[in-house]
């Protein structure tokens, strides 16, 4: 092993992660826009040249314990913030869109039951103003009699 | 570029071997001499303020693998052959730094440690040599540090444990007497060694070889206890230590987990770090640091005489558990 390996993981996590798919390798483009002085265009392109293939778990020595400890995080992760519970997590993320789903009921429940007090407010006025337009009737035709 | 007036040859002299003075035009000189060292690179690779010839032994102790030749004249018939041209105007003599040597800027910053180190009065090197130190003395401790930590055997059984720098710079100091700490100083360190109760008290001469280390290493930004702390020889020096993780989680690792879009389908983010040390690791922020200019810097160190050192006992000790490594998803 040699500096030039140290290198060489370097690129191979940096192709795992960029690499791997069309999704990655746009979100790699707008990530090299973003940054300045860098040229990970470069990078890529070396590590294409030198390795031509994905990168495997035996290809990280010195960066596996990294990566099993990025893993675990991603794994352990919860929202702690309200803001956070918008964002899915890496694992479970059928829990994730159940609770969603959930939520999205639970929203469009109370919008119902709100819609239905508003209803039962007009309901009630309506009920009002026909009662006093039956009454106004009622005397009007009292009148009508009375001639 | 010239050379400036101030940095006469008696001047000179007197920096690299002493003694100190007090004449004021003397200290204005020192205060300019930091000035030189924190400034500019292209003016400060034009001067070397060492001594030559000692400055040719620290280089060579610093890149001796790659080293051929005197790269420190003292003496130079000025010819074309001699000259390496950089553009039209500019070329770079024997007498100076070669900005395209990708250890320059490592020579620098050792050689601007040493001045710095004994020239600051409120540097950590101010209180352990009274009066003002020269640049000499630190220089060849610099040489023989690398030296005893280069000598030091990479190839451990696996049941061996490698020693912390803390250990390794205790020992060094146990062997060997340090032209750049006075005595009384020196002798007190040695009897805090062999006093198991008293150490810790008093390290003021480890975390200065620390610093010796780390700028002959060209590690930045770290604490004299960090440094001490890691492991050597490994790729911790260069790294930072590894993260702890149980044995099982290096086994259980997913790779298709790492790919952009899942990372920033989540909660996580990507951003680039300027430290190698940053590498895949997280942010309180959450956020993935990626160092993407790994083969500029490295390259610093492809002739290091430390090399060797940095990583050969990681790969002993990752082989040991090679075997037991599950086949990825």
């Amino acid at each position: 092993m040699c500096i030039d390996d140290i290198t060489g993981e370097i690129a191979l996590s940096l192709s795992l992660i960029f690499c791997r798919n069309a999704k990655s390798r746009h979100i790699a483009s707008r990530f090299i826009q973003s940054q300045e002085n860098l040229n990970l265009d470069h990078e890529l392109l070396k590590f294409h040249k030198s390795y031509k293939r994905h990168p495997e778990l035996q290809d990280f020595t010195v960066f596996r314990p990294h990566l099993a400890l990025l893993q675990k995080r991603m794994r352990d992760w919860k929202p702690r913030t309200f803001s956070e519970l918008t964002r899915p997590g890496y694992y479970d993320r059928f829990g994730w869109y159940t609770a969603i789903f959930g939520v999205v009921f639970g929203v469009l429940g109370a919008l119902s039951l709100i819609v239905s007090g508003i209803q039962l407010a007009y309901a009630i006025v309506a009920i009002n103003l026909a009662q006093r337009s039956i009454e106004l009737q009622l005397q009007q035709m009292g009148m009508t009699t009375g001639n | 570029m010239a050379c400036p007036p101030w940095l006469d040859k008696d001047f000179l002299y007197t920096l690299n071997y002493g003694p100190s003075e007090s004449d004021p035009s003397f200290k204005e000189r020192l205060e300019s001499v930091l000035d030189l060292v924190h400034g500019e690179p292209e003016q400060r690779e034009r001067i070397t303020l060492l001594d030559r010839s000692v400055a040719e032994r620290l280089h060579k102790a610093i890149f001796g693998e790659r080293y051929k030749g005197a790269r420190f004249l003292t003496d130079w018939s000025e010819g074309p052959k001699w000259l390496i041209l950089v553009g039209d105007k500019n070329s770079v003599t024997p007498f100076d730094y070669d900005p395209h040597a990708s250890e320059t800027q490592l020579f620098l910053r050792v050689e601007a440690f040493i001045t710095t180190e004994t020239l600051d009065p409120y540097f950590l090197r101010s209180a352990l040599c009274d009066p003002r130190p020269s640049i000499v003395p630190i220089a060849l401790d610099v040489v023989d540090l690398i030296c005893y930590l280069a000598s030091l055997p990479t190839q451990q059984p696996p049941s061996h444990k490698s020693k912390t720098i803390d250990q390794y710079l205790s020992d060094f100091i146990q062997d060997r007497e340090l032209r750049s700490v006075v005595k009384p100083i020196s002798n007190l360190v040695r009897t805090y060694q062999v006093q198991p109760e008293a150490v810790g008290r008093d390290k003021v001469v480890l975390r200065y070889l620390a610093d010796m280390l780390k700028s002959a290493t060209l590690l930045p930004d770290d604490s004299h206890w960090e440094v001490l702390g890691r492991r050597f020889p490994g790729p911790d020096l260069l790294l930072g230590a590894s993260p702890s993780t149980p044995s099982s989680s290096l086994t259980q690792i997913f790779l298709d987990d790492f790919t952009a879009d899942f990372i920033c389908s989540g909660p996580f983010r990507l951003i680039a770090a300027d430290d190698i040390r940053h590498h895949l690791r997280l942010t309180e922020k959450n956020e993935i640091q990626l160092f993407l200019n790994s083969a500029e810097f490295l390259s610093m160190y492809n002739c290091h005489s430390l090399k060797r050192c940095m990583i050969e006992c990681h790969e002993l000790t990752l082989g040991t558990c090679a075997s037991t490594i599950l086949p990825e998803k």
